[in-house]
């Protein structure tokens, strides 16, 4: 924040120097955070309250700090990707008019995302929240007289404002009904206090209080997560800066997956929530990873394949694997924000080659007919042994020949597996894709692959959930309380072995330039479906229509009917 | 004659005696500018000179507020502009104003009554009575001078009602909103930025010894019409293309939200007076800013302005922080107002609180799509651009810096700690919020 407001000063004298301020205050923020990192790690949770209670904000507010070990990890996330932005940005923007501005709102971003995640009460938070809105539109209408630039910005702040609300109404609630909103009183008096309310007057649709908590600030974290239905701006925010790309898809789209982590002992005592939690996830999930595969633009891919992860995150949140979440955005942040900072390279290479293909390559293709792709049969057997065979036969075998209940501490091993198994099949089929290399170099990829996730999931994931839920049986009993009825949990593990069996099927016969007899309805369908996912589910459309119908009822409602009411 | 008179009658006497003095300027623009700004100033200063007995902690906070707007006012005035009456409008408002939040008893009526003919006078002659609106806001006019006449003669619950009707239209209650919102919407120059301050201060000043006597009946009236100016305002914010209009709306939906607060159970005082101080600032200080751009461009739709971010930096940036204060953002006053107002309501999620939380998002809507038609976009090639001068910079700056400070500061430090609830507490809360 100084860093922002020294740059606000001196951006003018300095021109594009300011970017080394912000470099050097970026550097010595990261530095800070590994060692918070470290004495969060050996050492309890560190608190620091910024006023003293007797004049603290109102009655309600306590301004201050609390790193933890889940506050310490997010911190150096921020820190790194933002090290890395701001170096990136001192070239990338360089004879930019908006520079000095540029590094101002990157500062101040990275400052609101810190005080955000060490918040030590729910109404700090939700400032914060709120700030990052804000600062996310300025950031997005950087470039102010691009038309399509300002108008995503505006997309973008109107959606995250949806989600504002409804967390607003969420802490409201809270402290309605537990009178604080300091976080360990607020998780005791929730679970000691059970409140029924009613939705309907007369007792009717009743609902529990924790529940309807949770639900609220969840719909605040899926707007920030891009959780379907409210994903719908980050596809258009391509038009800002590349940097701002990078620092969205590594950093402020995980905040959804912060505040469930953040209120975890809150969404641990509603099963329900973490039930609807899965099910928006497993939805987001396979609607982002469909229309990230219709898209022919790189950035727009990158930004389907963000929301299809966080569908995964929040899934993850949603079967108790708190810590899992927080794992794999980690991870996704750091790959997604390299793919980003890339990105650009590779638009601007593509636009000195014209991507027609050159006279030679036409009549190579033409004299040559279409061949079927090399596919060898090793390929294929070990990508069926790695995807299908080993994992089903482990994750069967733990769950229903050894019948290991889902009710203790094995149904997260069992998750994890599951993870493990649909992570790789993801991998080994993005290998397969990679149809130039020679088989052998598949096989190992594919082997590679297996043995990479197997490890991180079951033991690095295992060590993190340890790491930041040391307490004993507390992520256990998440997994408890997320547990899902037994049917459904076959029925996904169905459903998600019928789609790697059909992929496969699929690859084999094209690898030998077979189609497979299929009835004309499914072509029909398969075409249908590629429409509406390359035209995002046309839910932009809809959203317009619709807001364009309300907009409309309420001009006659101003100009004819309340024509004589001021 | 009673020393206890004094007070009051220097606060009536120094602003129109500037007035008048100040005639003596009218060839010299900028004299005069000056001499109003002193004037003003020394409005503010008179305060810390009157004795506690007179000076309540209610009163304070409204007496500076009046004196802060009509100095911002002047402040903001555009210098190359010849000051026209409005300028002397503000300082008798001033003077009157000062009177009726002095006096509690009939001679306050009769201050009020004085500034309602003012407005009258004022409204007369900048209506166009094509306009079918007029009529309904002059119905209302009529209605507030025979509910004020009414209350001169009336006692006891007659009379509270009779004072509920004037202040309905001064802090604007639906339907009764017609007069402030034709006031802002209809009036030319600085006028509308002091009056959006000046008229909800006295309402709230004059509310908060009536609602308590009320019955519960009327209070649920109250609480409906608050509802329905929510709904009726965010709903016509966001189709409105015309500044003055948009603006006025919104402003209708803070009063409303204003309302359903001090007409619930449990209302205290301090988080309705922070609430009133920075939604007043906040609109005061939009309608500022839009005056400037009036002056200069002329009194064009939203739609026709665009890409002042990059051809008036200075007022983009005070703009844009005013519009986030607007929308409700953290840490400007609106924010806690708001937060404050919300926690200390009592109940649980009620229908109208979901009304109130969703009329929030549609407010940050109708501002954000304004903010967006102003500032972004292409610049104009056949536009003269002129960024905003010093005394613009400065009074919307001191807004600002107002706003943050009563969205950060905690309000023991304005003394409001010790004020009374404005109406009962109930008793069925949960024990930890005792």
């Amino acid at each position: 924040m100084l860093a922002g407001l020294l740059i606000a000063v001196l951006g003018k004298r300095l021109g594009e120097s300011v970017s080394k301020i912000g470099i050097v205050s970026q550097l010595l923020v990261f530095a800070i955070s590994l060692l918070t990192l470290y004495e969060v790690s050996v050492g309890p949770p560190i608190q620091v309250l910024f006023l003293p209670t007797i004049i603290a904000y109102s009655d309600v507010l306590q301004f201050g700090l609390y790193i933890d070990r889940l506050t310490a990890v997010m911190m150096v996330l921020i820190a790194g990707v933002s090290v890395v932005i701001h170096v990136f940005s001192a070239q990338y923007l360089q004879q930019d008019p908006g520079y000095s501005r540029f590094y101002i709102f990157l500062s101040f971003m990275t400052s609101v995302l810190f005080y955000m995640v060490a918040s030590p009460n729910l109404l700090m938070l939700f400032i914060f929240w709120q700030l990052l809105s804000w600062m996310l539109y300025l950031l997005l209408a950087h470039n102010r007289s691009h038309l399509p630039s300002c108008a995503a910005a505006l997309k973008t702040f109107i959606i995250l404002r949806i989600g504002d609300v409804a967390f607003l109404g969420g802490i409201i609630l809270a402290y309605m009904l537990y009178g604080t909103f300091e976080f360990p009183l607020l998780f005791e008096r929730a679970a000691a206090y059970s409140v029924t309310l009613s939705l309907l007057p007369g007792g009717g649709l009743a609902i529990d209080g924790v529940t309807a908590v949770a639900l609220l600030v969840f719909v605040g974290a899926m707007s920030k997560s891009t959780q379907f239905p409210l994903h719908v701006w980050l596809p258009d925010t391509m038009f800002g800066p590349t940097p701002v790309s990078a620092l969205m898809h590594a950093g402020i789209v995980n905040s959804g997956g912060f505040i469930l982590n953040r209120l975890a002992p809150l969404y641990g005592l509603s099963s329900t929530s973490l039930n609807l939690i899965f099910g928006i996830g497993a939805l987001t999930t396979f609607l982002g990873a469909s229309m990230m595969l219709c898209q022919n633009d790189v950035k727009k891919m990158l930004g389907y394949s963000t929301i299809a992860q966080m569908g995964y995150m929040v899934m993850e949140c949603g079967l108790g694997a708190f810590a899992l979440a927080i794992f794999h955005f980690v991870a996704h942040g750091l790959f997604k924000g390299t793919l980003f900072l890339s990105a650009g390279t590779i638009v601007h290479t593509n636009r000195i080659d014209p991507k027609l293909p050159k006279p030679t390559e036409i009549t190579r293709i033409l004299s040559a007919p279409e061949s079927p792709t090399p596919f060898s049969f090793l390929t294929w057997l070990t990508g069926i042994i790695t995807t299908l065979i080993l994992p089903l036969i482990i994750l069967l075998a733990a769950h229903d020949v050894f019948h290991i209940p889902l009710s203790d501490e094995a149904h997260g091993a069992i998750i994890f597996l599951f993870f493990a198994w649909v992570t790789t099949s993801q991998v080994v089929l993005s290998v397969y894709r990679m149809d130039v290399l020679a088989s052998w170099k598949v096989v190992c990829g594919m082997v590679g692959g297996l043995v990479l996730i197997t490890f991180t999931y079951l033991y690095a994931g295992e060590v993190f959930s340890l790491y930041l839920y040391p307490a004993p049986g507390e992520a256990a009993h998440y997994f408890e309380v997320a547990a899902l009825h037994i049917w459904l949990f076959d029925l996904i593990m169905v459903l998600a072995l019928f789609g790697i069996v059909s992929v496969w099927i699929f690859l084999y016969a094209n690898a030998r330039g077979k189609h497979i007899l299929m009835p004309i309805w499914v072509g029909k369908l398969r075409m249908r479906f590629y429409v509406v996912c390359i035209n995002g589910l046309y839910l932009d459309t809809l959203y317009q229509r619709i807001s364009k119908k309300i907009l409309r009822y309420i001009q006659i409602l101003d100009k004819r009917l309340l024509a004589w009411l001021p | 004659m009673d020393v206890s008179m004094a007070p009051p009658h220097i606060f009536l006497g120094v602003p129109i005696l500037g007035a008048t003095l100040g005639l003596f300027f009218r060839t010299k623009p900028k004299a005069m500018i000056v001499w109003f700004l002193i004037v003003t100033s020394l409005e503010m200063g008179l305060l810390v000179f009157i004795p506690p007995p007179m000076l309540t902690a209610l009163t304070a906070p409204m007496i500076l507020l009046i004196a802060f707007s009509a100095c911002l006012a002047v402040l903001a005035h555009p210098i190359h502009f010849v000051p026209s009456s409005e300028l002397f409008n503000i300082l008798f408002f001033c003077g009157l104003g000062f009177g009726f939040l002095f006096r509690t008893d009939r001679l306050g009526l009769v201050y009020l009554a004085g500034i309602f003919a003012l407005l009258f006078w004022i409204q007369l002659r900048s209506s166009r009575f094509s306009d079918p609106k007029i009529w309904w806001t002059l119905g209302l006019y009529v209605i507030g001078i025979v509910s004020l006449l009414s209350a001169f003669f009336l006692a006891g619950f007659n009379r509270q009602i009779a004072l509920l009707l004037v202040y309905m239209t001064l802090l604007p209650l639906f339907p009764f909103h017609g007069v402030y919102i034709s006031l802002l919407g209809t009036l030319p120059g600085l006028l509308p930025a002091f009056l959006s301050i000046f008229l909800p201060v006295l309402g709230l000043s004059g509310l908060i010894s009536v609602l308590s006597d009320l019955p519960l009946e009327v209070n649920r009236v109250l609480l409906a019409c608050a509802i329905l100016g929510v709904i009726s305002g965010s709903l016509r914010s966001l189709v409105k293309n015309s500044v003055p209009a948009r603006l006025s709306q919104i402003a209708l939906v803070y009063w409303s939200i204003l309302w359903w607060y001090i007409a619930g159970p449990e209302a205290k005082t301090p988080p309705a007076i922070i609430f009133l101080c920075a939604a007043a600032l906040t609109i005061c200080g939009l309608f500022l800013a839009w005056q400037g751009l009036k002056s200069r461009y002329g009194d064009l739709a939203e739609d026709q302005f665009g890409g002042l971010a990059s051809t008036m930096p200075r007022f983009a940036v005070v703009f844009s922080l005013l519009i986030a204060a607007g929308m409700g953002l953290p840490l400007f006053g609106l924010f806690s107002g708001f937060i404050e107002m919300t926690l200390s309501h009592s109940g649980n999620l009620t229908a109208g609180l979901v009304i109130i939380l969703f009329s929030w998002f549609l407010v940050s809507w109708a501002f954000s799509a304004f903010m967006q038609k102003i500032l972004f976009g292409p610049e104009k090639t056949n536009w003269i651009y002129r960024d905003f001068g010093r005394g613009e910079l400065i009074s919307l700056s001191l807004i600002v810096v107002v706003l943050i400070m009563i969205g950060i500061a905690p309000y023991r430090l304005f003394g409001l700690g010790n004020l009374p609830h404005i109406t009962s507490p109930i008793s069925d809360l949960a024990s930890w919020r005792k």
